[in-house]
């Protein structure tokens, strides 16, 4: 006999559709249930069962060789239409399963008892359940035990779901600012390009007026060009899609250089920069992205110090690891506020009062480039005592 | 004199951009030829078959890259130089470029005078 359909069969199966699970390979969250739930209860047989629109199909099983049989003959397909748990101590005298041919046949079923799935809405997407050849019951224990499996199948279920979601809304993300950041450069390629042909002397002559309007064009059409680059790097740095030119790089060299590019703007500022690093420090990575990185930090590092105070440019040359450390006595940052220093868009509370320029993309840009290379950064700071910034990257290879 | 002129095509499904390549390139004594899309850049480049191919790669239908493929397929079109103008500087994008046979690449943004040279710098490989 086949069990009555369930009065919500349609939300019920729109819900186990949207579970995306039906026909997917084994996995052994499921399979350590069943296998529990076999040994807990002592039965040679234990399913995790969903039951679909004209079959049940098995999540995970454990000694049935079958992936699949109707729904006719199911079992589970009682428990899912009642939502409640279900025990057969002997299918030959119970009149729904007598002439089941998973009775009458292999694999010669008597007794069965199954706990259903059932999600937040209420809905029995199928159960997890246990099988013998002869005619048993479950101890009180063992009836217990194979709820609280079937309620961590089900929790399982969801976090697959989750977790599926959560894809589905990074891919998202990504294709969002990749296609943003390709109908950005269009339009600024135009504003660029024209630009320069008024500038073209070819064209006639500009008064004075004309061009430092021109300048401030210029200046802001490159700000929102670098401000599309790093969003695009970012999005790229989150899929794990940047690309780098991995290459024998000396990190001191780059280091160097980028103390040497700070050094008037640390001057006109007042604070002194020291810098203390073995002649060559080698290791494999992108040399373009490391300077990026030791840019970021030592301007970060400028820009954040009052005058009088000294940024320290540290590099040790470890094995397996190179560390760099920036360290400043500026204005710190409050404690607060270091778990999002690294989040895009973030602005400190002292930046944003003190209007220091910057789009809030530097550090976690810089994060990306460093864990890209398999490192990691830190930050120790307290307000008003400086801040310190850490990065180690393996020379790899 | 107008006969002698390197003839260009220019192909952008943006019409400022196409817009400002074929100035450029007609101030510097090219003849130019537009196309607004990928097929209309191919077929003008079987009946005119341009010294110099500038062809955005996304553009709607064929892409630039697909126009490289199918002018290097042709015998009529093969030796035509292609400079691709992409508007990302992501190296796959390049990769797929090269991959096609283009002779050349210039991210989005760019400097037409830049582009200009480029221009002349294909005209002169042999």
């Amino acid at each position: 006999m086949a069990a009555p359909t369930p009065s919500n069969e349609v939300k019920r199966l729109r819900a186990l559709a949207e579970y995306d699970v039906l026909d997917t390979s084994p996995e052994a969250a499921y399979d350590d249930l069943t296998a529990l739930a076999a040994q807990i209860c002592d039965v040679p047989i234990s399913l995790l069962t969903l039951v679909d629109s004209d079959r049940q199909w098995f999540k995970s099983r454990i000694g049935l060789e079958r992936a699949e049989t109707p729904r006719d003959h199911s079992f589970c397909a009682w428990a899912v239409s009642d939502g409640m748990p279900l025990e057969v101590e002997d299918a030959l005298t119970d009149e729904r399963f007598a002439a089941n041919p998973l009775v009458t046949g292999d694999p010669n079923i008597r007794f069965y008892a199954g706990a259903p799935l059932v999600t937040e809405e209420g809905l029995a997407l199928g159960t997890l359940c246990v099988i013998d050849r002869q005619p048993r019951r479950l101890t009180e224990a063992q009836a217990s035990a194979l709820q609280s499996l079937a309620r961590a199948a089900m929790a399982q279920l969801d976090l697959r779901r989750q977790n599926d979601q959560l894809r589905a809304l990074d891919r998202m993300k990504e294709e969002f600012v990749a296609v943003v950041s390709h109908e950005l450069r269009t339009p600024l390629a135009s504003v660029v390009g024209y630009l320069e042909e008024l500038r073209n002397e070819a064209n006639g002559p500009l008064n004075d007026t004309q061009l430092r309007f021109l300048d401030v064009v210029d200046r802001n059409a490159d700000r929102l060009l670098s401000l599309v680059n790093d969003l695009l790097f970012l999005a790229q740095l989150e899929a794990g899609s940047a690309g780098l030119s991995i290459e024998t790089v000396d990190l001191a060299a780059i280091a160097a250089e980028a103390v040497d590019s700070c050094r008037l703007a640390a001057a006109e500022k007042g604070v002194e920069i020291v810098f203390d690093a073995p002649a060559a420090v080698e290791l494999r990575g992108d040399g373009r992205r490391l300077s990026q990185v030791a840019d970021n930090l030592l301007s970060n590092a400028v820009k954040f110090t009052p005058a009088g105070g000294t940024v320290v440019v540290r590099l040790v040359a470890g094995d397996p690891t190179v560390t760099l450390s920036v360290s400043d006595t500026g204005v710190g940052i409050a404690a607060d506020e270091l778990a999002h220093l690294f989040g895009r868009f973030y602005r400190t509370r002292a930046a944003a009062s003190a209007a220091i320029p910057g789009t809030g993309l530097g550090l976690a840009i810089t994060r990306g480039i460093v864990e890209a290379h398999g490192g990691t950064i830190g930050v120790e700071s307290a307000s008003g005592e400086g801040t310190t910034f850490t990065v180690s990257i393996p020379r790899g290879e | 004199m107008e006969s002698d002129a390197k003839v260009i095509l220019v192909a952008d499904d943006d019409e400022d951009i196409r817009a400002l390549v074929s100035y450029r390139l007609t101030a510097a004594g090219f003849r130019v030829v537009e196309a607004s899309d990928g097929q209309e850049a191919l077929d003008l480049a079987l009946s005119e078959v341009p010294d110099v191919a500038v062809l955005d790669v996304m553009m709607p239908g064929l892409t630039g890259v697909d126009v490289t493929r199918a002018l290097r397929a042709d015998d009529r079109t093969q030796g035509v130089k292609v400079i691709l103008l992409t508007s990302r500087s992501q190296e796959h994008d390049v990769a797929a470029g090269f991959g096609a046979g283009a002779d050349d690449y210039v991210t989005k943004p760019f400097s037409p005078q830049e582009l200009q040279a480029r221009v002349n710098a294909v005209l002169a490989r042999r």
